[in-house]
């Protein structure tokens, strides 16, 4: 198969009523997406389900692992090889995967993980939703790492945020989690799939490892360095292992970000662990995506992420029909959280309320935002919920509550 | 058509989630903005399944059913769990006395549709209940134009099955038409008396 006949099946293109699952299926491989290890889980296993059958047809490979500490592990293997690859998971299989991608995350590999959740703690209900590995996501592993998460809301979203949630995870060499849930991954909606050439403008390759613009002292410079400050980061492509140019190992014992070498000195180590973590948080505000809803004049102000806030959206319109002033900012990536936008937001409003399908893991970080310009501490209000979708009812009630 | 809502409730295997989906594939071949969900569980034979079709004009922004349109019951169980979500004063049920015998409502417009019953006698084919009903559900809602649910069935049976699925679709649209007119005569009468 040529390149074009390749990028041609791999973009479903047209009009399509598709379940969440397989829009976002759809939309790895359309980011170019290869290879695919995963193991069957509700709510996610059409995920695996329709990538054994499409992977084949534009030369990539699935393979279904035993479990998904294996599954995590070929993904990591295909990576290092070179593939843009993926697993997809819900929560328990998630927690089983967390040693290796400590690993990844400090190796700052480019792979994306998608967490369709449902409910927990232990086995919880497969068939409903939650957000209770929000926090799981980053603090799931041992070591600190910061990641990308992205939380799209409907059907055309988890199409067109896996395209941006691979391009991501290459841009900034980190892993990438695509945030669905049991109720969004099963619901159908209409997803609008453009023709490949619109698609191809859209995506970001993996960059290819030139030696000579990738060395320090003769040695491949195979990680990020920082300036003194930890401003200014120099990301180097991804080499594949056991290419020509490239034949190491990687270790995963704390490495030096500029020699590659395992390390026991403090100071280095620290440095990895700062580069590694600033890297993606200092540059919170370049990676975040929010949206803003109704916010110019708004009183309070609905911060959330993923399906509520289609709930939230549906509550900002009914309550600005009665005249209140209430806005919605959405957080699309979820980590790193958004504090330039958060903290804007809260400088102009009188409160904040939070609705998550958790018991407040996001709020926890907004409430480290909230305050006016003069330091005056402003409420954050929770409405949590777990296995629960909010109705729009629910959080209007809270609005109307809150300004009495 | 600004929202319409619709909730379909039976037992697993009476294609409660393939009416929902004939639905909002038909609101799709229009150009709608749809959202469908459903029961997540075992629910292959026997246990309790819902789902539901949300179809607009406008972006949909929450995407569940709030405040029903239409309350499509094919269970005694279904009747039991459902009935009380439908509160729009305009609000109607459909039903299929097949499965469903002793329903009633008083103040809640009220469709009776015997699709199993019809699919045995005129089809002999149980399986063809599901377009029966499909076809009575846009005839009655409007949600779609006749032409749009053809071409649903067109793409959605398989090739050797399409002519009698049409035929079925529309046994649905007159049987659901007579229903109408007879039901829109009741109601004159009624105010008139």
């Amino acid at each position: 198969m040529n390149k074009d006949e390749i990028l041609k099946r791999s973009v479903y293109t047209g009009t399509h009523l598709l379940e969440g699952n397989v829009a976002m299926a759809e939309g790895c491989i359309a980011a170019g997406c290869r290879f695919f290890a995963g193991y069957p889980i509700t709510p996610q296993s059409e995920v695996p389900e329709h990538m054994a059958k499409r992977l084949p047809e534009v030369g990539g490979v699935f393979m279904q692992m035993e479990d998904e500490i294996a599954s995590i592990s070929a993904v990591v293997g295909a990576t290092l090889t070179g593939k843009k690859a993926m697993s997809s998971t819900s929560g328990p299989g998630f927690a089983l995967m967390q040693e290796t991608l400590s690993w990844a995350n400090l190796i700052e590999m480019p792979l994306v993980v998608a967490n369709v959740q449902r409910v927990g703690p232990g086995s919880g209900v497969v068939s409903l939703p939650t957000h209770g590995d929000i926090t799981q996501i980053k603090r799931g592993g041992n070591g600190e790492y910061e990641v990308i998460a992205i939380a799209p809301n409907s059907c055309q979203e988890l199409f067109d945020l896996s395209i941006v949630a691979f391009n991501l995870a290459e841009i900034w060499r980190v892993p990438t989690f695509i945030l669905s849930d049991a109720w969004l991954g099963h619901m159908r909606e209409k997803v609008v799939i453009p023709e490949p050439e619109e698609i191809k403008k859209r995506i970001v390759p993996r960059p290819e490892y030139i030696p000579a613009e990738n060395e320090t002292e003769g040695r491949p410079q195979i990680y990020t360095t920082a300036n003194k400050d930890f401003t200014e980061f120099n990301i180097p492509a991804f080499p594949p292992l056991g290419s020509k140019h490239f034949p190491y190992w990687w270790i995963s014992l704390t490495h030096s970000q500029i020699s590659g070498m395992i390390t026991e000195t403090p100071s280095v180590a620290d440095n990895t662990n700062m580069t590694i973590n600033y890297k993606i948080s200092k540059n919170e505000a370049k990676i975040s995506i929010v949206k803003r809803y109704q916010l110019d004049d708004a009183e309070i102000a609905i911060i959330t992420y993923g399906t509520p806030s289609r709930s939230a959206l549906e509550a900002v319109n009914e309550c600005r029909k009665e005249g209140i002033k209430v806005g919605l900012l959405r957080l699309v990536t979820v980590w790193p959280i958004a504090e330039t936008a958060i903290r804007e937001v809260a400088e102009k409003v009188k409160q904040i309320i939070v609705p998550e399908m958790n018991l407040g893991q996001i709020a926890e970080q907004i409430e480290r935002f909230a305050f006016h310009t003069d330091g005056q501490r402003i409420p954050v209000h929770r409405v949590s919920h777990t296995a629960i979708l909010h109705t729009p009812k629910e959080i209007i009630d809270k609005i109307k509550e809150i300004i009495q | 058509m600004v929202r319409t809502e619709l909730k379909f409730a039976g037992y697993g295997g009476q294609g409660v989630i393939t009416l929902a989906l004939l639905t909002a594939k038909a609101a799709l071949e229009e150009g709608k903005e749809v959202s469908q969900s459903q029961a997540y569980t075992a629910v292959a034979r026997g246990g309790s399944v819902w789902a539901e079709t949300v179809i607009s004009d406008k972006e949909i922004d929450y995407p569940r059913a709030m405040d029903p349109d239409y309350m499509i019951l094919l269970s005694i169980d279904a009747a039991k769990n459902h009935k009380k979500e439908l509160k729009k004063k305009t609000g109607a049920f459909i039903t299929d006395p097949s499965s469903l015998k002793k329903f009633k409502s008083k103040k809640k417009t009220h469709y009776q549709i015997p699709a199993a019953q019809i699919a045995i006698e005129q089809f002999k084919m149980p399986v063809v209940a599901n377009v029966i009903l499909f076809g009575a559900i846009v005839e009655i809602t409007s949600i779609v134009s006749k032409e749009s649910a053809r071409r649903t069935i067109e793409n959605t049976v398989p090739p050797k099955t399409l002519e009698m699925n049409l035929k079925a679709l529309d046994e649905g649209f007159r049987y659901a038409e007579q229903l109408k007119l007879e039901i829109s005569k009741e109601h004159a009468v009624n105010i008139t008396a």
